[in-house]
């Protein structure tokens, strides 16, 4: 009990872009990564860096998640290209396997309200990208002094 | 016999929800579907004119913001992806105040996650066929159901096998379960009218009123030979 874990566990579903960069980048911090992904060619997506675990899947089946490691699992990333998919695995792996860290992809924020105050994280590139955006704009707005009046 | 009016949205589904408009159609529940399909919405509408039909994801919550269905009675979920009814359904309970959630289960394994999540019922194909299947397998002597027109009544017609416990019995010394009433009996072709010192034979074929809640406990009266009812009727 006392005994801290050293490795964190992340287990990502959907192989996409996302997917694979978030796979690798955990990959490169050492942690234990499992992919799982229902299409061969997606996991292809990998770079040949990627040293964690790959399974060929549909990750709204039970029986994947579980042989994927859901249940030692400390974050789970429901990353697939499907906002309700994203949102029944992350609800999945909450209720049925109390996973600390939830995070799901979605396009559509709205969508963000089903979750809220159920410890599940969302992300939502599209409005990542609005507000970076946004950023931008300012930032090369405010020195010039255009938008200031 | 008034039945309440109720407010009842559907989402997804395509024969299902034609079958349901249906059967609902003569009633005067305030009936909204939400379908992604825009062809099957527009025959909707020209076939059902009392339902409102929406053309849209029902699991975006502005559709169902502008649906109006907040503080409905009923949403039922026909969709055929297990993601989609459960996130619409989360979406009726949770931020549209729906009063009761009724979901499709594609998957079998996923009905126990559907309970957990708090769906109020789940129907899932696969194990209601796989009921009929075990009920038709141990019922092979039993020819017919017949419902009655308000269900609470049904009208069965079984073989009585060789081994049945009612053999040489008279009718007044059958225990039949409560609920259930022998009419008549087929043997050789000729209808008898029962009477109280009317022995049963094998293969005679028996016609049976009973109410639909004992039907089980009937067919079983006739069929185990071990069976023992508790409640002797005749």
């Amino acid at each position: 009990m006392a005994k801290t874990k050293q490795v964190k566990t992340v287990l990502v579903i959907g192989c996409g872009r996302m997917g694979a960069s978030i796979a690798s980048l955990a990959s490169e911090e050492n942690k234990d990564v499992t992919v799982v992904d229902i299409e061969e060619d997606s996991l292809k997506r990998l770079p040949a860096s990627y040293g964690g675990n790959t399974l060929l899947g549909d990750g709204m089946d039970r029986d994947v998640l579980v042989r994927a490691g859901i249940k030692q699992a400390d974050t789970i990333v429901a990353a697939t290209d499907s906002d309700n998919v994203n949102l029944f695995i992350g609800f999945l792996a909450k209720t049925l396997y109390q996973t600390g860290n939830v995070v799901c992809r979605l396009y559509d924020n709205s969508k963000q309200t089903v979750v809220e105050d159920r410890d599940i994280d969302t992300i939502c590139p599209p409005e990542l990208s609005v507000r970076a955006f946004k950023d931008l704009i300012d930032e090369e707005v405010s020195p010039d002094g255009h938008q200031d009046s | 016999m008034a039945i309440k009016t109720r407010k009842i949205v559907i989402s997804g589904g395509h024969k299902k929800v034609h079958y349901l408009l249906q059967s609902l159609a003569p009633s005067k529940h305030r009936i909204v579907v939400i379908n992604k399909d825009k062809q099957f919405c527009k025959a909707l509408s020209r076939e059902f004119d009392g339902a409102t039909i929406i053309h849209g994801d029902a699991s975006e919550p502005d559709i169902l913001e502008d649906a109006g269905i907040a503080g409905f009675d009923l949403a039922i979920s026909l969709c055929n992806r297990d993601e989609d009814n459960l996130v619409i359904s989360m979406l009726m309970r949770d931020i549209f105040d729906v009063k009761r959630t009724v979901a499709l289960v594609n998957q079998p394994q996923n009905v126990e996650f559907f309970d957990e999540a708090g769906i109020d019922s789940t129907i899932n194909s696969a194990k209601v066929i796989a009921g009929i299947i075990e009920q038709h397998a141990f019922t092979e002597k039993l020819r017919s159901f017949t419902p009655f027109e308000n269900e609470e009544l049904m009208l069965v017609d079984i073989e009585v096998p060789e081994d049945s416990p009612l053999l040489s019995k008279k009718i007044s010394d059958i225990k039949v379960p409560e609920g259930a009433v022998i009419n008549a009996i087929y043997r050789d072709q000729k209808a008898i009218l029962p009477r109280s010192e009317t022995m049963i034979e094998a293969k005679d074929r028996l016609i049976i009123t009973t109410f639909k809640k004992a039907r089980q406990k009937t067919v079983k009266a006739i069929l185990e030979p071990n069976a023992k009812p508790k409640k002797r009727v005749f």
